[in-house]
C-alpha cells in the first residue's frame, strides 16, 4: 500500500475557477504558492482564514528561503575559497563592522515586525468568532468528542475510515464520530472537556483551541462552499440519502484530531467535520435531535451518543474498558474477589449493576482492567439508561438475550 | 605566631594560633578575599534562587486570591493574627541577633558571638513550636486541611481547601527553612565553640547570616498576605 | 610571543606537600583506589568526564525510546479481519497486551522516556556539566572552577535524580509526556508512585542544574586569570555563563512547581485540580516560566561550542566578538519572557500578542549569531576537521531550527501548527541539529584535550556525514507531516501520511548508524588511538597551553593573559611549529589592529 505523497500536487484544482487566481501569476492556481501549498498542507485551505493564514505562511516561508540560502550560500562559498591549503598564509581581515552588524540587526527586525502584526491580525480573525455564526457545544472525553447541536441534536453518524479518498478502508481500531456542518456559514465550536485537557484541530481549517475542564473556548471557521463532487452515502438499511430536490447530497469531509497528548487512545480522538448544503443540514439537524425507534435502536445510538464506544468495543474485543459482546447473562469476577453469577447479571440485578457501573464505576472492577472510568452520575437519564440495558440485553450484544417479545417466553403448562 | 614543637623530638611546625588566625583560603583562589566575596556571591545567587522559589507560591497565591476572594478572606479569618504576629516580632529579632552574631566574629568577641547564636537557636525553635503548638495541629484536628483532605464541616466556601493548600504549603516550606536554619545556625555554634571565626575569617557566619535574612523577610511578606487581608 | 609567565605556583596553598605535575588521568594506585578516587574527587576535569559518560549513558538510553517511538510510527493502528474471520489489531509494534489501548500506552511510555530523558538528564546537563566544567577553569586559567565541592554534591545530586527518574521507568514507565500538563499527570496511573518518582527526580536533576550555574557564574566573577577582562574571555565562557545564569534563575521555579504537583498527587491539594477549583493552566505558566528559559539552557552552550570550534578552525577571529557575547546575555534575558508562545491555544488574545511580540525579539538576536559565524568564515583558513564539518552541520541544521521558528512565533500561522509534528520538526533541528550536533563538534574538539589521544578523523568524517543525511531525512520529513496535520504524541494516523512516516523512520535507523560509527571511533580512539599533542589544532584559548591531558593543577605556571582567544593573525598557537600556522604580514607601524 503505498499512500500518495504526490497526490497533492497533483489534484485536481477546484472548480470554481480558482481560490487564489485574483492574485495574478505568481499565486495562481498553477503558481508558485497555490504548488507549495498543495504540497506542503495537502491540499487548499478550506476556509478564508485557512488561507490568510497559508498565504502569509508563504510570504514567511520566502522570506526564511532568502536568508537560508544567503547564509549557507555564504558559508559554501566562504569554505570553498578560504580551505586551507599546506603553505597558504591567511590574509588579515576585519573583525567588525558596524554598518554591516547593524544592517543585519535592523532588516530582520523590520521583517519580524512585519510578521508580528500580520500574524496578530490574522488570529484576531481566527480566534474570534463572529457573534452571528450557529454555535455548537462540542466536548472532548477520553477518548472521543461529542457534539451538540441548538437544538439538542446530537451526532450518532460515525465511520472507522482512516482515509478521506479511500472511504471504503473502515479498519479503524474505534468510531469516529461525523460532525455535520452547513457550508458557508460561519460555525463556531463551543469546547469544553469532561476530564483532561484536548485540543481541537481542523488542519484543513488551519485552527485549533484547547479544550479545558474548567473553562469554555471556542474554534470557529466558515467551511467553503462544496467543489468536490462526492456524495452522501446511502444510509445503514442501503436507503440512498437525497436531498429535499431528490438529488444526492454533496458533501466534503474535514480531518479533526486531538492535538493536547490526553492518553491511551489520544491517537484515535479523531472526528470528522462533514460540510453539507444549508438546506440538507436544516433537515438533518432536526432529524438528529432525536434518536428514533425500539429502545434497542435508541441505545444503540446512545452508546455512541454518549461515548460508551470509546472504551467498550460490542465485537469482543479488549479495549480500555471491558466489551459490551456478552456481558449480559454471563459471570464475572471483579478485582475485590466477589463476582456475579450468570444468572445475577440478568433481570433487574443486571440493571442495578449497570446502574452502579456507570453512576459509580470504582465500586466494581472486573478482574484484568484498571479502575480509570469517571462517573456519569447527571450525565445518564432514566430514559437513555434503558435504552442501553434494552441494547446490551438484546440478541445484537449477547448470545444469553432477555427475552424480545412474547414468543420468547414459553408458555406454561396448564394445570 | 609560629613556635617549634620539641615535645616529640622532631621539628614538627606546632601552629598555636587559633582557626581563624591560621586559616588558609583554599588552593584555587589567589586571595583570602577572593574566596569571601566568591562565597558571598555564591550565596547571593543562592538567595536569589529561594526569592524565585517563594515567588511561585506567592504568584499561585495572587492568582486564586484573584479568582476566589471570598475563599480568601474567609481563609484569613479562620488565622490568630495574635500568634502570626509573635512570630514575626520573634523572627525580625533574631534577624538582629544574627547581624550582632556577624560583628562579634568580626570584632573577635568569641562570648557574645555564642550568646548570639543561640539566641537566634532559641528564636527559631519558638518560631516552629508556636507554629506547630497553635497553629498547624488545631487547624489540622479541626479538619482545616489542605485539598481532599479537608474535613472542616463549617466552611463557607467552596473554594478553602485551596486556601488550606497555599497557607500549608507556603508556610511550610518557610518552615522547613528556619528548621534548616537551626541545623545551620546549630554548626555555626559548634565551630564558634572551637574558635573557628575572628576578624580573619568569619565567611561561614557571613553567609548564613544572609540565609536567614531571607528566611525573615519571606515571613515578612507572607505574615501580611495570609494574616491581615481584608 | 609568549603567553606565560614564569611564576612557580606549586608550592602555594594547601599542596605544599609535592607537585601535581602528572595527568589528571593517572590512577591512584590500585583499582579500589582509582576508583575511589575518582568517586570523591573534586577536580572538575574528572567531574566532567565523569558527566560526559553519565549523559552519553543517558544519551543511549533517550535514543533507544526514539528507535521504539519511530518503529511504532511505521505503521498506523489498524483493526483488521483476517482469512480466518478473527479480529485483529495489527500496526503496534509493542503488542505485549492484549488491549490496543494498554498497547498504545507502551508508545506513550515511550515518547515520555525518550522526552524526560533527553531533556532532563541528557541535553540540559550535557555541554555545561560534561564539557563545560572540564573546559571553564581552564579558559579562564583557574585551577578549579570556585566551589570544587559543591561540584561533587552536584555531580551526585545528578545520579541520585537520574536513579529516581530510572527506577520510575523500570517499574513501568510514566506516561505523562516530559511536561507532565495536569489535570493528566495527576489523574493518570492513580494508585502509583511511578509518576511521582519521575517527579521527585527530576526535581533532585533541578538542583543539580542550580548548583553547577551558581558555581560557574562565581567562577567566572572571580577566577578569571590575572590579565583576562570580561572581554578577554573565549566566547565559549560567555555563553556557558549566561546559561548558568538561566539555570540559577529559571530552575527553582521548576522546582517550586514539581512539589506542587506532587503534593497534588499524594495529597490532592487542588492547586491544580479543576475539579476543586484549581488551574490546570496555571501549571502551564509556572512550567514554561522555566522550560522556555531551558530551552536556552540548553542551546547557549551549543553555540558557546560553535564559538570556539569555527574560530579554531578557521583561524579567524568571531566577527563581531562584542556583539555575540552580548548577544548571549540578551538571549538570556529575553528567554525569561516568552513562556507564553506555548500556549498560543489556551490563553488570551492580548497575551498571545505580547508573548508573540516577545518572541520576536528573541530572534534578532539569535539570527545576528549566526550572520557572525557565517561572516567569521571569511578570508579565514579552513580546515575541514571532525569539529569543523560538524560546525558547518550546525550552521545548516541551526538555520533551518531558527527561521521554523518564524511561523510557530507567528500568531495566525501557530494556530495550525501548533502541537503538530512540524513543532516536532522544529524543536528537533534546534535542539538535536542545534545542541546534540555541536556537543559532537566538541566532543571532536577538546577529545585530544580530554583524553590525550587522537582518533581516526576519516571515520569520524564519515560518522558525521552519515548523521547529517540521517538526521534531515528524519527530521525534515516531520515539518511536512506537521503542516498536513499530523499531532503530536499520537501512536497511529491516518492512512495518506504513512509514505512520509516511513522516510522519517528509515532516517531514525541512519542516525543510529552514524552514531554507532562514532562509538567505534571513540572506543577505538581510547584503546589505541596515537598520542594527541597539546594543542593539535592551534587554538589559542588558555586550555591548549597545558598538555594533553591537563596536569591536575591545569597549569605548569599560573597563566597571564597577553593576547585575546582569537588572535590568530598575530599569535603562533602554543606547542605549534610556525611553519604549520603561518601568520600574515604585520601590520605597518601605527596602524592599530582590529
Amino acid at each position: 500500500m503505498t499512500p500518495d505523497f504526490m497526490t497533492p500536487l497533483l489534484a485536481s484544482a477546484p472548480a470554481d475557477g480558482g481560490l487564489l487566481s485574483r492574485g495574478g501569476l505568481f499565486l495562481a492556481e498553477g503558481g508558485l504558492m497555490d504548488t507549495w501549498t498543495r504540497f506542503n498542507f495537502g491540499g487548499i485551505g478550506a476556509s478564508k482564514f485557512a488561507r490568510d493564514a497559508d498565504h502569509l505562511f508563504f510570504w514567511i516561508y520566502l522570506i526564511s528561503a532568502f536568508f537560508f540560502v544567503l547564509l549557507m550560500g555564504m558559508t559554501a562559498w566562504f569554505s570553498f575559497k578560504y580551505r586551507w591549503k599546506p603553505g597558504k598564509v591567511p590574509e588579515r581581515s576585519a573583525s567588525h563592522n558596524t554598518y554591516l552588524e547593524l544592517a543585519w540587526s535592523v532588516i530582520p527586525t523590520m521583517l519580524l515586525v512585519w510578521m508580528f502584526f500580520k500574524g496578530f491580525w490574522g488570529y484576531v480573525d481566527g480566534v474570534i468568532s463572529p457573534a452571528q455564526g450557529l454555535t455548537i457545544d462540542v466536548i472532548g472525553k477520553q477518548w472521543s468528542w461529542n457534539a451538540v447541536y441548538p437544538n439538542g441534536a446530537v451526532s450518532s453518524e460515525s465511520t472507522r475510515a482512516r482515509s478521506l479518498n479511500n472511504p471504503g478502508s473502515e479498519n479503524g481500531v474505534q468510531d469516529t464520530p461525523i460532525f455535520y456542518v452547513p457550508e458557508a456559514t460561519p460555525v463556531t465550536l463551543r469546547l469544553s472537556s469532561e476530564d483532561v485537557i484536548h485540543s481541537f484541530w481542523v488542519p484543513d481549517m488551519r485552527t485549533k483551541f484547547d479544550a479545558f475542564p474548567n473553562r469554555y473556548t471556542s474554534v470557529w471557521f466558515e467551511g467553503e462552499r462544496i467543489t468536490g463532487d462526492k456524495t452522501l452515502p446511502p444510509d445503514k438499511k442501503g436507503n440512498p440519502t437525497l436531498g429535499k430536490d431528490g438529488k444526492p447530497v454533496p458533501y466534503t469531509d474535514h480531518w479533526v484530531f486531538c492535538a493536547e497528548y490526553c492518553g491511551s487512545n489520544h491517537s484515535e480522538m479523531m472526528a470528522i467535520i462533514r460540510v453539507v448544503p444549508r438546506e440538507y443540514f436544516k433537515h438533518w439537524m432536526e432529524d438528529a435531535a432525536t434518536p428514533k425507534g425500539t429502545l434497542v435502536e435508541r441505545g444503540q445510538a446512545y452508546y455512541k451518543i454518549k461515548g460508551c464506544n470509546a472504551c467498550h468495543s460490542i465485537d469482543g474485543t479488549k479495549a480500555i474498558g471491558p466489551t459490551w459482546k456478552n456481558l449480559y447473562g454471563y459471570e464475572v469476577n471483579f478485582t475485590d474477589g466477589t463476582g456475579m453469577t450468570a444468572a445475577e447479571r440478568t433481570g433487574a440485578t443486571f440493571a442495578e449493576y449497570f446502574k452502579t457501573s456507570v453512576f459509580n464505576p470504582g465500586a466494581k472492577i472486573v478482574q484484568g482492567y484498571p479502575n480509570q472510568m469517571q462517573s456519569y452520575l447527571g450525565r445518564l437519564s432514566d430514559e437513555e439508561m434503558r435504552c442501553l440495558i434494552a441494547y446490551m440485553s438484546s440478541p445484537l450484544l449477547t448470545d444469553r438475550p432477555a427475552p424480545q417479545s412474547v414468543d420468547d417466553v414459553p408458555e406454561n403448562e396448564k394445570k | 605566631m609560629t613556635t617549634i614543637d620539641t615535645r616529640h623530638g622532631g621539628g614538627e611546625v606546632l601552629d598555636d594560633r587559633p582557626y581563624h588566625e591560621k586559616y588558609k583560603h583554599a588552593a584555587h583562589f589567589r586571595t583570602a578575599e577572593a574566596e569571601f566575596d566568591a562565597c558571598k556571591l555564591g550565596m547571593w545567587l543562592f538567595l536569589a534562587t529561594e526569592i524565585l522559589t517563594f515567588s511561585g507560591m506567592f504568584v499561585a497565591y495572587g492568582i486564586f486570591r484573584m479568582m476566589y476572594p471570598q475563599a480568601w478572606a474567609n481563609g484569613s479569618h479562620y488565622l490568630d493574627p495574635f500568634w502570626g504576629g509573635l512570630n514575626t516580632v520573634i523572627l525580625l529579632y533574631s534577624s538582629f541577633t544574627i547581624a550582632m552574631a556577624i560583628h562579634n566574629a568580626q570584632k573577635n568577641q568569641q562570648f557574645w558571638l555564642k550568646v548570639n547564636l543561640i539566641q537566634t537557636i532559641v528564636c527559631a525553635i519558638a518560631f516552629i513550636v508556636i507554629k506547630l503548638a497553635f497553629e498547624y495541629i488545631p487547624k489540622w484536628s479541626a479538619g482545616k486541611r489542605p485539598g481532599s483532605l479537608f474535613t472542616y464541616p463549617f466552611a463557607e466556601n467552596p473554594y478553602e481547601p485551596i486556601w488550606w493548600g497555599v497557607y500549608y504549603g507556603a508556610t511550610g516550606i518557610h518552615a522547613l527553612h528556619v528548621l534548616t536554619g537551626v541545623v545551620l545556625i546549630g554548626w555555626l555554634l559548634i565551630r564558634a565553640q572551637k574558635k573557628h571565626f575572628g576578624p580573619t575569617h568569619y565567611t561561614a557566619v557571613e553567609i548564613v547570616g544572609l540565609f536567614w535574612h531571607i528566611v525573615d523577610i519571606v515571613w515578612i511578606f507572607l505574615f501580611p498576605l495570609l494574616y491581615l487581608i481584608d | 610571543m609568549t603567553t606565560i609567565d614564569t611564576r612557580d605556583i606549586g608550592g602555594h596553598g594547601g599542596h605544599a606537600d609535592g607537585h601535581h605535575e602528572g595527568s589528571y588521568l593517572q590512577p591512584k594506585g590500585g583499582l579500589i583506589a582509582t576508583v575511589w578516587d575518582w568517586m570523591t574527587t573534586i577536580d572538575h576535569k574528572k567531574i566532567g568526564v565523569m558527566y560526559l559518560f553519565a549523559t552519553l549513558f543517558m544519551f543511549f538510553l533517550g535514543g533507544m525510546a526514539a528507535l521504539a517511538v519511530r518503529l511504532e510510527l511505521w505503521a498506523p493502528v489498524r483493526q483488521i479481519t483476517d482469512a480466518a474471520g478473527a479480529v485483529k489489531v495489527t500496526g503496534q509494534a509493542f503488542a505485549w497486551y492484549d488491549s490496543f489501548g494498554q498497547n498504545n500506552d507502551l508508545y506513550n511510555r515511550f515518547f515520555t522516556l525518550h522526552g524526560a530523558i533527553m531533556v532532563f538528564m541528557f541535553i540540559i546537563p550535557s555541554i555545561p556539566a560534561a564539557l563545560g566544567n572540564f573546559l571553564l577553569p581552564l579558559m579562564v586559567g583557574a585551577k578549579d572552577v570556585a566551589f570544587p565541592r559543591l561540584n561533587l554534591l552536584s555531580w551526585y545530586v545528578y545520579v541520585t535524580g537520574s536513579i529516581f527518574a530510572v527506577a520510575a521507568i523500570i517499574a513501568g514507565g510514566v506516561d505523562t509526556g516530559w511536561t507532565f500538563y495536569t489535570p493528566y499527570s495527576t489523574t493518570s496511573d492513580a494508585g502509583h508512585w511511578r509518576v511521582v518518582f519521575m517527579v521527585l527526580g527530576v526535581f533532585i536533576l533541578g538542583f543539580s542544574s542550580i548548583l553547577t550555574g551558581l558555581n560557574f557564574v562565581v567562577t567566572v566573577h572571580k577566577l578569571r586569570a590575572p590579565g583576562m577582562g570580561w572581554f578577554d574571555m573565549p566566547l565559549f565562557v560567555w555563553a556557558i555563563y549566561s546559561s548558568a545564569v538561566i539555570q540559577v534563575l529559571a530552575t527553582p521555579v521548576l522546582a517550586i512547581t514539581l512539589v506542587l504537583l506532587m503534593f497534588e498527587r499524594i495529597f490532592n491539594v487542588g492547586v491544580f485540580d479543576p475539579r476543586m477549583g484549581g488551574d490546570p493552566v496555571l501549571f502551564q505558566h509556572f512550567f514554561w516560566f522555566y522550560s522556555h528559559p531551558a530551552v536556552y539552557i540548553m542551546i547557549l552552550p551549543g553555540m558557546a561550542i560553535i564559538n570556539e570550534t569555527i574560530a579554531v578552525h578557521a583561524r579567524k577571529k568571531i566577527f563581531g566578538y562584542r556583539a555575540v557575547a552580548f548577544s548571549s546575555l540578551s538571549i538570556a534575558a529575553i528567554s525569561f519572557l516568552v513562556w507564553g508562545h506555548h500556549m498560543f491555544t489556551s490563553q488570551g488574545e492580548i497575551a498571545s500578542a505580547i508573548f508573540s511580540a516577545l518572541t520576536f525579539l528573541v530572534a534578532i538576536p539569535t539570527a545576528v549569531k549566526m550572520f557572525n559565524w557565517t561572516t567569521t568564515l571569511y578570508k579565514g583558513s579552513i580546515r575541514f576537521t571532525t569539529p569543523m564539518l560538524y560546525s558547518l552541520a550546525f550552521l545548516f541544521l541551526f538555520a533551518i531550527g531558527g527561521l521554523t521558528g518564524l511561523p510557530l512565533g507567528t500568531l495566525a500561522t501557530d494556530l495550525h501548527l501548533h502541537d503538530s509534528y512540524f513543532v516536532v520538526a522544529h524543536f528537533h533541528y534546534v535542539m538535536m541539529g542545534g545542541t546534540v550536533i555541536a556537543y559532537l563538534a566538541g566532543l571532536h574538539h577538546w577529545w585530544p584535550k580530554i583524553f590525550g589521544k587522537m582518533y581516526s578523523t576519516f571515520w569520524a568524517n564519515v560518522g558525521c556525514i552519515i548523521v547529517f543525511i540521517g538526521f534531515n531525512v528524519t527530521f525534515f520529513t516531520q515539518f511536512i507531516l506537521g503542516t498536513r496535520g499530523m499531532p503530536r504524541r499520537y501512536a497511529s494516523y491516518i492512512d495518506d501520511l504513512q509514505f512520509l512516516h516511513q522516510i522519517s523512520t528509515v532516517g531514525s535507523w541512519l542516525l543510529l548508524l552514524g552514531f554507532l560509527v562514532h562509538l567505534f571511533v571513540f572506543v577505538h580512539s581510547l584503546i589505541a588511538g596515537p598520542k594527541a599533542g597539546a594543542n593539535p589544532w592551534g587554538g589559542l584559548s588558555l586550555e591548549w597551553e597545558t598538555d594533553s591531558p591537563p596536569i591536575e593543577h591545569n597549569f605548569h605556571h599560573e597563566p597571564i593573559v597577553k593576547h585575546g582567544p582569537y588572535d590568530y593573525d598575530d599569535v603562533v598557537p602554543p606547542h605549534c611549529d610556525p611553519k604549520d600556522y603561518p601568520l600574515p604580514a604585520p601590520l605597518p607601524e601605527g596602524h592599530k589592529g582590529h
